[in-house]
């Protein structure tokens, strides 16, 4: 993909993020100066984004959205809940849109309409222009585009600073003015710049005495100061306090001190970890070899080889790091959702978020957002109540919906929790002996808090009527996959009439293991990479029958050949070229035959589960990407 | 004069004020592409700048005056900034 527009969908989305932090912010305090100017540059910054891309709607929603931010921010017409509501609409908006432009690769077709509603609600929220700006239709724009320009001239000078622009009339050279002299003449100028009004004439078409230009410049000299320089044009100038957060905010765009790298790459440095893994294990080997015949050399190739032991462990450190990202980007995500969910539904609900600022792996942060948002359909749905029935419960219309991240040793914590009906355990119970999940005579044993766990089971839904919010065929055991397919648990409790809370428990580090997928009697398994030494093809007739067993010569050295096909208990498969694994059997080599090898792959390992604790030679299962789940092979035992 | 056109130069001589305009605009016309000279420039009206940053020709020897230097220099440099004017001596 274009990577202007890559760079645009991840920088656009922070941008919607903060925007919306903000407003979220501004819903309770409307007054809250430091958040007007956050959700304004956040508008600021994303008009200009936009512009970039075939989004010319988006441009105008943005431009009407930044304009109220502007008269809030000047003192001009204070925000209301009104109006935040308004903004907040405005950048779900944008935030559709944007996941538009990822999917379709455009605007859809009604944006044009969307965007003249909005933008028609905004101006009408918005204070009428001031006599003075008639003539200005951006009255402040220029001050956020002067700020931003001039950033790195300003740099780290922190006094406090006034802005000017100075619209000089076409005809003022009539008059005798000379702008530039009287701009120049402003005391402690800082910058200053000189730009066409709308472009610059051709040199064959100007009238060489119309003025063509706007001056505008930061002084860090009083107001008083600035003012009497401009005595004698004071109606073409406008003079306002650079705002404090703004002069910073630009102070450190210019210094970013942190990359932006595409994951392919760090994904690309954690392979090239697991290589070397490889050949460290390589290394280990060859050094017991040559401690063998010769004792001294096989000392010093095991010194080297713990040296780099060591130094692999501390790059795979590091490496792991580097993919830690915050969580916020997805959190921020569901208020949005929570919004559009609930007004489907017709239900009341209050969303808050606490602790968003946890670091995860990237992998954890990836996989979070589809589950949590079935989380929060569900609270929404099966949870909040409808306001009448609320109502008449003694409860606020307005339901509590509060998503709680904390981290807890290497894990991190989220707790879901809504202020709704609660489960209904005689109803869980009936459904879940209904479906099968459960039989009788076990469910009549079965406390509660083990009961309520029964919804995450494959096939398990008391939803009464389908809606399109939670009837997505997507369960709970759907929510329970993703999270154990990570290394997670999740857990649910609830109080008739209280609330339901939904707890995910996930590791901050996805503790991975690289494994090498292999075919063997028409299935697919996989062998983890630290028990394999090498693989080989070699030919049929090179493996030789030795006793009731076969085996081959690998560089002088006889090896062991065991089927893997056979030992699984599947058939043998037939050919003129075996394809090798040669397995690390507790310091012997084995050679399984496989009928072929998949792709190396990343996966959380889990232990195998009670079916298949008594069969031997299988180190776990894992969950591939797509949901299967494969058999993990220990060959150490699989050979025992 | 204070707009003179000498061999392969436009010269900005002393004060230029407001009516040079029309003749450097001409001169500029006449002679794309000649190099302006601001030597001996020691005051440049806003109307001839806008014409130097619209036809931007080839600049030789900034004014030895410092305090047209101070912005002229970095402005007609930039070609309009934003720049951080030189220091103003006294």
């Amino acid at each position: 993909m274009d990577e202007l527009l890559d760079q645009f969908l991840i920088e656009g989305r922070e941008l919607v993020a903060d925007a919306q932090s903000h407003l979220a912010a501004l819903t309770a305090d409307p007054s809250d100066a430091a958040h007007i100017d956050g959700a304004f540059r956040a508008f600021h910054t994303l008009k200009g984004s936009v512009g970039l891309f075939d989004m010319a709607p988006a441009g105008r929603v943005l431009h009407a959205g930044e304009d109220l931010l502007e008269q809030a921010r000047a003192g001009r017409h204070p925000l209301d809940g009104g109006r935040v509501a308004m903004l907040i609409e405005t950048i779900d908006q944008i935030d559709r849109w944007i996941e538009a432009i990822e999917s379709i690769g455009r605007l859809p077709d009604d944006a044009g309409g969307i965007a003249a509603t909005l933008v028609a609600q905004l101006d009408r929220t918005a204070a009428p222009a001031e006599p003075a700006a008639v003539d200005e239709p951006e009255p402040t724009a220029w001050l956020q585009d002067l700020v931003d320009s001039t950033a790195a001239i300003i740099g780290a000078d922190e006094r406090p600073m006034l802005a000017f622009r100075y619209r000089p009339d076409a005809q003022c050279f009539f008059r005798g003015d000379d702008p530039l002299r009287i701009a120049t003449a402003v005391p402690d100028l800082v910058a200053l710049r000189v730009m066409p009004r709308h472009h610059w004439p051709a040199l064959d078409e100007i009238a060489p005495f119309e003025c063509h230009l706007v001056v505008e410049g930061i002084s860090a000299a009083d107001a008083d100061a600035v003012r009497s320089a401009f005595l004698t044009v004071g109606d073409e100038v406008a003079i306002v306090p650079v705002p404090r957060r703004v002069q910073e905010a630009g102070a450190t765009n210019g210094n970013a001190r942190s990359l932006r790298i595409d994951e392919h790459r760090i994904d690309a440095l954690a392979d090239d970890v697991g290589e070397l893994t490889l050949v460290g294990n390589a290394l280990a080997h060859l050094s017991a070899d040559a401690g063998r015949l010769d004792g001294e050399l096989g000392a010093r190739l095991r010194q080297v080889q713990a040296a780099f032991e060591r130094n692999l462990a501390s790059l795979h450190r590091n490496v792991t790091a580097v993919r830690m990202v915050s969580l916020a980007p997805t959190l921020r995500r569901l208020p949005r959702m929570v919004r559009e969910i609930a007004a489907e539904l017709g239900r009341a609900v209050s969303f808050t978020i606490e602790g968003e600022r946890s670091e995860v792996d990237k992998a954890i942060a990836d996989m979070l957002f589809e589950p949590l948002l079935h989380l929060v359909r569900n609270a929404i749905d099966h949870g909040v109540e409808a306001p009448e029935i609320r109502r008449a419960a003694g409860k606020p219309e307005q339901g509590a919906v509060t998503l709680s991240v904390r981290r807890d040793g290497e894990n991190v914590m989220l707790d879901l929790s809504d202020d709704g009906a609660g489960m209904d355990a005689d109803r869980i119970r009936a459904a879940a002996i209904d479906r099968g999940v459960i039989d009788a005579a076990t469910a009549d044993g079965v406390d509660n808090v083990a009961l309520f766990q029964l919804v995450f089971a494959p096939g398990f839904s008391t939803a009464r009527s389908v809606t399109s919010v939670s009837g997505r065929g997507v369960g709970m055991d759907a929510v329970k996959t993703a999270v154990e397919a990570v290394g997670g648990t999740v857990s649910i409790a609830s109080e008739r009439g209280r609330g339901t809370t939904t707890t995910l428990r996930l590791p901050l580090s996805a503790i991975t293991t690289r494994l090498l997928l292999v075919r063997a009697g028409g299935s697919c398994y996989a062998v983890p990479f630290n028990a394999i030494l090498e693989t080989a093809i070699i030919a049929t007739d090179a493996i030789v029958p030795i006793g009731a067993g076969q085996a081959f010569v690998l560089r002088d050295r006889t090896v062991p050949v065991i089927d893997l096909a056979a030992v699984l208990g599947a058939q043998a498969g037939a050919a003129d070229r075996h394809r090798l694994l040669v397995v690390d059997t507790r310091g012997d080599r084995v050679a399984l035959i496989v009928d072929g090898f998949g792709a190396p792959i990343e996966a959380m390992v889990r232990p195998p589960a009670k079916l298949l604790a008594g069969f031997p030679g299988i180190g776990g299962t894992t969950v591939l990407g797509d949901g299967q789940v494969l058999l993990v092979l220990d060959p150490a035992k699989l050979v025992a | 004069m204070s707009v003179v056109v000498n061999g392969d130069v436009v010269r900005l001589v002393g004060r230029c004020r407001v009516e040079d305009a029309e003749t450097l605009h001409a001169a500029l016309l006449q002679h794309p592409g000649l190099a302006v000279d601001l030597h001996d420039c020691t005051s440049l009206h806003t109307a001839l700048v806008q014409l130097l940053l619209i036809a931007t020709p080839p600049l030789r020897d900034p004014p030895q005056d410092a305090m047209l230097a101070r912005w002229l220099v970095p402005l007609l440099e930039t070609g309009g900034g934003p720049f951080e004017p030189g220091p103003v001596s006294l």
